[in-house]
């Protein structure tokens, strides 16, 4: 076999190795996931079925009750939390406090939920990395799409959501060579709940766009990225 | 006769080539080491006539996933670019799937058969990139599976697939502080003369004064010194030391230390 048949076959082509794929992806989510950590902690043997894996597998993963598993989990909260509070920093002030840190952030219940969610274990529910190395490889996106629609937001936090992350998509689409990224670079829209559009232009700024009849259709028409529909 | 131990300094992205251009013209660096994939701006290129040594901690050498193929492209590519002499690669898993990185490396399951698939990973990785690859272990907070340790793990992917070694000593001590081993645990499990790169950095505890993390806005303790002093002396084919010190941590704590490596390592 040539190395690329080694590396870049399906597992779907490796059916010998779905049980050490399932223990993995078991394992990985018990590094981020409170949800899965407590379930296993009360039934390790119905997580295991659930997973469709023997009990003999067990050993093949953390103790999750042990003071080391916790301190694990405890410093990939804090990455993940110091990715997401570099860009949602108007986002954290206003839903968790300002002079926020990510300490701070990782202890919020709802930063718990999103580590638990499928937004933030599946690649496939993120934009493309700026490198050109495809989806999973940041967490923002990620976040962006789990709060719109998981996080309950007040008009101000729903607005520091679409500002933080509409930033962000432009900063990101400018300095990558990816065509799905670059076609945002123009800027992005999004409408607060009193029904006013606010455009992010290519600068960065945030605007309040004073046009009237159909904006979304004028400002998608301009270029512009819709933020309230924006899929992965 | 031996080579001469070349030293080198972390490069993580623009903002650093000031003072990397400063001590490679003072001759305090001989190389830069850079984590692909990088990105495609000005800021973006490490080399500015400087080596480049070529590193990756975005593939998951150690999973049953396989491995991104666009990451191993970029890689590849730079390696040919720069003529990296190895390419290091950390025996890690990244995410739930062969594409993707949820924040932090995921140490590998210390279990055989997944180092039987690190072992043909690595193979064919050092064929498709047609030079050597270097292993890395991160720290290590828990060990996870039935093999005695991630050194145990380490060293017998590397002898059957053939590899180099980096061993980075801050995730090294920080492993045996967090597993209260000693601190020169499991270096028996590896074959010394696979052995070409140390890595430094300094080491930090988190508020709770129990466990260590890496830290490259801190220099390393004297405890890693010493030890990275008694390695250039006793590994057959160290060729070098890459020291790992973020573009925000103070300059001048950058060559102090790199005066030191250079008057006591090289």
């Amino acid at each position: 076999m040539t190395p690329e048949e080694i590396l870049f076959r399906p597992t779907s082509e490796r059916p010998e190795l779905g049980e050490l794929i399932a223990v993995q992806t078991l394992y990985i989510k018990l590094l981020y996931c409170e949800a899965t950590n407590a379930a296993y902690r009360a039934s390790p043997t119905a997580v295991l079925d659930d997973c469709g894996l023997p009990a003999s597998t067990a050993t093949m993963l953390p103790r999750v009750e042990s003071e080391n598993h916790r301190a694990e989990m405890h410093g990939r909260r804090l990455l993940a939390a110091r990715e997401l509070l570099l860009e949602y920093p108007t986002l954290f002030a206003t839903v968790v406090g300002a002079d926020c840190d990510a300490a701070m952030v990782a202890r919020q219940p709802f930063f718990s939920r999103f580590l638990s969610s499928a937004d933030f274990f599946d690649p496939k529910r993120r934009l493309p990395h700026a490198f050109g190395i495809g989806e999973g490889y940041e967490n923002v996106s990620a976040f962006f799409f789990w709060a719109r629609a998981n996080l309950e937001m007040d008009p101000q936090a729903k607005q520091a959501l679409f500002e933080d992350f509409g930033r962000w998509l432009v900063k990101t689409a400018k300095c990558s060579a990816v065509p799905e990224l670059q076609r945002h670079r123009r800027g992005a829209f999004f409408f607060r709940l009193d029904g006013r559009a606010m455009v992010v232009t290519g600068a960065g700024r945030v605007i309040e766009y004073a046009g009237v009849g159909d904006v979304a259709s004028v400002l998608r028409a301009a270029g512009l990225t819709g933020l309230e529909d924006l899929e992965p | 006769m031996r080579e001469r131990m070349s030293i080198g300094a972390r490069w993580d992205g623009g903002g650093q080539n000031a003072r990397l251009r400063q001590a490679f013209d003072a001759g305090l660096i001989d190389f830069v080491e850079a984590n692909y994939p990088v990105g495609s701006g000005p800021d973006c290129d490490p080399s500015m006539g400087i080596p480049v040594y070529v590193h990756s901690p975005a593939n998951s050498v150690a999973s049953p996933t396989g491995l991104n193929r666009h990451i191993c492209e970029q890689v590849k590519a730079a390696a040919t670019r720069f003529d990296s002499p190895w390419i290091g690669e950390h025996l890690c898993a990244t995410g739930p799937e062969a594409q993707s990185r949820l924040g932090y490396i995921v140490n590998p399951i210390l279990d055989p058969r997944l180092a039987d698939v690190a072992v043909e990973n690595a193979r064919a990785l050092q064929r498709y990139y047609g030079r050597p690859l270097a292993l890395e272990l991160g720290p290590q907070y828990q060990t996870v599976g039935e093999m005695p340790s991630e050194m145990h793990f380490l060293g017998d992917v590397a002898r059957r697939a053939d590899c180099h070694i980096v061993l980075d000593i801050a995730h090294y001590t920080a492993s045996n502080r967090n597993l209260r081993r000693s601190e020169d645990y499991g270096l028996d499990a590896l074959e010394p003369e696979r052995i070409v790169e140390l890595h430094l950095a300094g080491l930090r505890t988190g508020k709770d004064r129990r466990y260590w993390h890496d830290a490259h806005e801190r220099l390393p303790d004297e405890g890693m010194v010493a030890m990275a002093k008694s390695l250039a002396q006793s590994l057959p084919n160290l060729r070098a030391i890459t020291f790992e010190h973020e573009g925000k941590a103070p300059e001048a704590d950058f060559f102090a230390f790199l005066t030191r490596l250079r008057e006591e390592l090289s």
